[in-house]
């Protein structure tokens, strides 16, 4: 369980760090390269990332369904 | 939620991913080298966008236009590669303006016109009077491929169509579907109140929200990189703000209520008048005041394009996808709140 919920973290943190690390030249220069196609592969990991930690919440209440029902049979 | 439903957001999604990155864009011309013109030999390099220089060298054409009246050859001296080429123009002395537009044509590309000219802002190349030792040919209509438009500026992110507005509609679509719940809420019994359809209510403005932080996320770093900031004052982006905030007021006016009927009728009532302000501020007031945002009478950014069938063959599935997906997740949001209640009444 731990480990289950550390990775997802980890990865992010690690994107957190990846992402301004390569565009440490200036931001701008990086979004601006080959006309701002960067821009949308922006645009589209917002898009998945905001979707997936939405369903990650929501798995964490059926989670936390799951266990009371186990707590409530015992 | 039928199953069939479920493959066809899977199907529309997948779609939308491959082809709003996959799709090409048509030729354009970004630049020119140099930032002043005069009398005699000029010498600049013509800097492309997707363009074919090099493959069509040797139907390669480069046109000066100045002031809209007359266009001269430029000979070309070196095409460097598919997009940059050096080329030097003769102006005679004669000339007096400080227009300048620039266009380039070969069999591949067609004509493409530079969208940064020399000398005045929102001047561009006027195929004008023609000159006689110069026989220019424009040809763009022959070679419209299916391709995403060309527009200075956009560029490449003109893709960001098909992530950034079904965000909106998606969040339209659940809005709606949450201010149906909370009116047949209401509109049970005299005096009573359906609980269930406030839970669907609740479901799907929770789920509408959501779309609603992306579409401003992904809204705001698009404008940084084509406006140049993060946020304008613009009344489409501030009503989008204000949506926003006032969404948020009902969730922080559910939580505030420990009474179940209490809390689901005030928030249905919440839920109506936040819903009208919605359509009054993202879809009628833009339309009357200017700003940058595409979609109203003070910027036809995209009108042009409107109908382009390269952006509406991706546009449609995409925003249909999206809303597919929203309802989805809405579906799952409430079935978890149905059986969170659940286990509550049992406990």
């Amino acid at each position: 369980m731990k480990i289950k919920t550390k990775v997802p973290l980890t990865l992010i943190c690690l994107l957190m760090f990846v992402i301004p690390a390569s565009a440490q030249n200036g931001m701008e220069e990086y979004f601006y390269q080959s006309g701002k196609i960067k821009v949308v592969v922006g645009v589209a990991a917002i898009v998945l990332v905001g979707l997936l930690v939405y369903l990650w919440r929501l798995d964490i209440r059926v989670t936390r369904m799951e266990k009371e029902q186990k707590g409530g049979k015992s | 939620m039928k199953n069939w439903i479920k493959i066809l957001c899977a199907a529309l999604l997948i779609y939308t991913a491959v082809f709003s990155l996959w799709h090409p864009m048509a030729p354009g011309g970004l630049s020119v080298s140099a930032t002043e013109f005069h009398p005699g030999r000029n010498e600049f390099e013509f800097v492309g966008y997707g363009t074919h220089f090099k493959e069509a060298e040797g139907s390669l054409k480069v046109y000066v236009s100045v002031d809209s009246s007359a266009v001269y050859c430029a000979d070309i001296l070196q095409v460097v590669d598919n997009h940059r080429a050096i080329v030097s123009v003769f102006l005679p002395d004669t000339i007096s303006s400080k227009r300048f537009g620039f266009a380039a044509n070969n069999d591949i590309d067609g004509t493409i016109i530079v969208d940064t000219p020399v000398g005045q802002e929102g001047f561009t190349f006027v195929p004008g009077f023609k000159n006689a030792d110069c026989r220019y040919t424009v040809n763009s209509e022959e070679f419209t491929r299916f391709a995403f438009p060309y527009q200075p500026i956009i560029i490449e992110s003109i893709r960001n169509l098909m992530w950034h507005v079904p965000m909106w509609f998606t969040m339209f679509v659940l809005m709606t579907i949450s201010f149906v719940f909370s009116i047949r809420a209401l509109g049970k019994e005299e005096g009573k109140i359906d609980l269930d359809h406030d839970t669907r209510a609740s479901s799907a403005a929770a789920v509408g929200l959501v779309f609603c932080v992306l579409g401003l996320i992904t809204g705001s770093l698009w404008a940084r990189f084509t406006w140049g900031d993060w946020w304008t004052n613009d009344p489409q982006l501030n009503g989008a703000m204000v949506v926003f905030l006032v969404y948020v007021a009902y969730f922080i006016l559910r939580s505030s209520s420990p009474d179940e009927e209490k809390r689901a009728r005030l928030s249905a009532i919440f839920n109506i008048f936040a819903f009208v302000l919605m359509v009054v501020l993202l879809m009628v007031m833009p339309r009357f005041t200017e700003g940058l945002h595409p979609g109203k009478s003070g910027n036809p950014a995209f009108s042009k394009y409107d109908l382009d069938s390269s952006l509406r063959s991706v546009f449609y599935p995409a925003c249909a996808g999206f809303i597919l997906l929203g309802y989805w997740i809405y579906r799952l949001h409430y079935r978890i709140q149905k059986l969170e209640q659940h286990n509550e009444n049992q406990n």
